[in-house]
């Protein structure tokens, strides 16, 4: 019989820690081993099911998401006799599905192998319908525009991970979301010929670096005030 | 009774609550337990779980949709017998319960109801545990025992008396309005599995009692006032800024739900939901309380609010919403939204917790031999982290605390401060 000397309750016998408080109970006198027999509760733990909640969802949005691409080619390939506009559908249903279904389907889905995901599937979606509709945009446009914004998500994945202050977090945005469009005015500005400099893009740029230069200073703030008080304390 | 009126019912008006307000991961459970001298026999205990639901035709259901309302229809499957787990009183899945709203667990010696509220509440649920114990006892040890009171005659056929809606049967004209302040909740870490904590404090009654007794209170009242200070210590510990003098207007209300059985006041002798509840509390905002000045603000809100004429009023509210016409001709899956809504703002908001006092069991001499121990506790609530019940047996209280967070701050604080108004308690536990 032991009690907890932290809370002033008696122990049961099988108890290892007390269920009140934690204290480990040593107790020098009783070393026999209690018979697991004899504990109030038996050692199997009921499970809530989650994952099979999740599968079903998964299987029911995949079937769902099925049904207009299936309608489209039907319609399609009736009225045109082969596989002309509904080869967009297809491409955009697939590609919704790997970005909801998939993150969704896994139970802790992997954010940079999600990123990745995502960013080979658009590339991949957009060069079909370039090469489908004989376009020329997809290099010089396309390609680089899709990279910058996988770069700029993976700058703010870097940043979610790594950083925990808030200002932080929303310099880091912000510069990242200016960059984004730099970037963009940029291409758009090589693919229609005119001379690389920085358009309307300068005008969202501008903002968000002083925005997070404010956010970066107001996250030093508390620093700042603290070594203050270290320095001039009387 | 004729065949077809037997072959389905409607849910009481308590009841009507518990399916619309479930959830995936939540059902009102409660569980009560009795523990033998000998380990239990599963095989026998089958024979006596299917004598008990002859005479419990309300327990041999299962839980369907109509149109309009739920209803329970008669359910021919055989019953669940199962082992018993370490975490008990997670829901129900039908698929794993061959439709039924309750189960039966052993481990050991002991045999364990675990029932959904839709069913009966912590008295008829009692009623069903004795009858069953009995029934295993009679077939297993080949004793007689005298029926009567709680432990019913399984040769009788089912009495109608007992399956009637106490609330239909003696609800008034006036309502009473149900807006009351919101209580301080206990928050913490949740578990990600799920697991629900029990923590069981086993207390000498007569020492409870005697504490009791020189304030001059019942056990439940003083029980009450504990758990009220035990909160309130934990909110200004919690909540630093509050506990200050400028910040004590934030102090919120502690308030305990503390459910009361309406047989005691109204004259039926119905064995489903049939009970009510009041909520005494304290104000903390108005400064530091003492045990005395606890013990009397929940003697008198409790004495206010137990008379027939509050609680019949009480629930003559809820018979009158369910008698509604708009609400009646309302689509099931509407009346689930609304009821839903109206539990999320309502429900578990007004209390701390919720402490289900079942009092004392009492057994027939000739079973008193063979049961050494009786336990009721209650599942985890909706929203609240930690739920309370407690019964007496055989000059022991058993005080069970479900919980379903990681930190045991409630069950720390309420149990020493037992131990130091001289009350002894012993602590056993599910943990890990």
């Amino acid at each position: 019989m032991s009690y907890c000397v932290n809370c002033g309750v008696e122990l049961e016998a099988s108890l290892k820690r007390c269920p009140l408080c934690g204290t480990e109970i040593i107790n020098p006198n009783e070393r026999s081993v209690p018979d697991p027999a004899a504990r109030p509760f038996p050692s199997k733990v009921e499970l809530l099911e989650r994952r099979a909640a999740r599968r079903f969802f998964t299987v029911m949005a995949t079937l769902m998401l099925l049904i207009p691409p299936i309608v489209c080619l039907i319609c399609d390939v009736l009225g045109a006799g082969a596989i002309t506009w509904s080869a967009y559908v297809i491409g955009a249903t697939a590609m919704a599905y790997v970005y909801v279904l998939v993150p969704f389907a896994a139970e802790k889905p992997h954010p940079w192998l999600c990123l990745a995901l995502d960013c080979a599937v658009t590339l991949l979606f957009l060069y079909a319908i370039a090469a489908h509709s004989a376009g020329d945009w997809f290099l010089p446009l396309a390609l680089p525009l899709t990279l910058s914004a996988a770069a700029a998500l993976a700058a703010a994945l870097l940043l979610f991970r790594k950083c925990r202050a808030k200002f932080v977090r929303l310099a880091g945005l912000l510069a990242a979301a200016g960059l984004l469009c730099a970037a963009i005015d940029l291409t758009v500005s090589l693919y229609t010929g005119r001379s690389p400099v920085l358009y309307w893009s300068l005008f969202v740029l501008a903002p968000c670096l002083i925005l997070a230069l404010v956010s970066l200073v107001l996250n030093r703030r508390v620093q700042f005030k603290e070594e203050m008080r270290r320095r001039f304390f009387i | 009774m004729s065949k077809a009126e037997q072959s389905w019912m409607r849910l009481d008006n308590a009841a009507k609550i518990y399916p619309a307000s479930m959830r995936r991961d939540w059902m009102a459970m409660f569980r009560l337990s009795a523990t033998l001298v000998e380990p239990v026999d599963p095989e026998v205990l089958r024979a006596a779980l299917a004598r008990t639901l002859t005479r419990f035709p309300w327990f041999a259901v299962r839980m369907r949709r109509g149109m309009f309302w739920y209803y329970l229809e008669h359910n021919d499957a055989p019953p669940i017998v199962e082992e018993d787990v370490r975490n008990p009183c997670l829901p129900m899945r039908a698929k794993d319960s061959r439709g039924y709203a309750f189960r039966v667990r052993y481990y050991g010696n002991r045999i364990a109801v675990e029932i959904f509220h839709v069913l009966t509440d912590g008295t008829g649920g009692l009623c069903f545990l004795k009858t069953l114990v009995a029934e295993y006892l009679t077939l297993r040890y080949g004793i007689s025992i005298p029926r009567g009171g709680d432990v019913l005659d399984c040769d009788d056929p089912p009495d109608p008396g007992e399956m009637e809606d106490g609330f239909l049967a003696c609800a008034g004209n006036v309502t009473r309005s149900r807006s009351e302040a919101d209580s301080f909740h206990l928050s913490g870490t949740r578990e990600r599995d799920g697991f629900i904590h029990v923590t069981t404090g086993v207390i000498p009654v007569d020492a409870l009692k005697a504490r009791a007794e020189e304030k001059g209170v019942s056990l439940t009242v003083y029980l009450t006032a504990v758990l009220i200070l035990a909160f309130d210590a934990i909110q200004r510990r919690k909540h630093p800024l509050r506990n200050t003098p400028r910040g004590a207007k934030r102090l919120k209300p502690v308030k305990i739900c503390v459910p009361v059985n309406l047989r005691r006041f109204f004259p039926t002798r119905t064995l489903r939901n049939f009970a009510n509840y009041v909520n005494p509390g304290i104000e903390p905002s108005y400064g530091v309380y003492t045990l005395d000045e606890v013990l009397s603000i929940v003697m008198h809100q409790m004495g206010m609010e137990l008379t027939p004429k509050v609680l019949g009023a009480k629930f003559t509210t809820n018979v009158r919403s369910e008698q509604n016409a708009v609400l009646r001709v309302a689509p099931l899956f509407l009346k689930d939204l609304a009821m839903r809504a109206a539990f999320y703002m309502t429900g578990d908001k007004k209390t701390a917790t919720c402490f289900s006092n079942l009092g004392n069991a009492s057994l027939p001499a000739e079973m008193a031999l063979f049961v050494t121990r009786m336990e009721f506790m209650l599942g985890p609530l909706s929203r609240n982290p930690v739920a309370i019940g407690t019964l007496s047996y055989d000059g022991t209280m058993y005080i069970n605390i479900t919980r379903t967070i990681r930190e045991s701050d409630l069950e720390r604080e309420f149990f020493t401060r037992l131990v130091k108004l001289g009350v002894p308690v012993q602590i056993e536990s599910n943990q890990r």
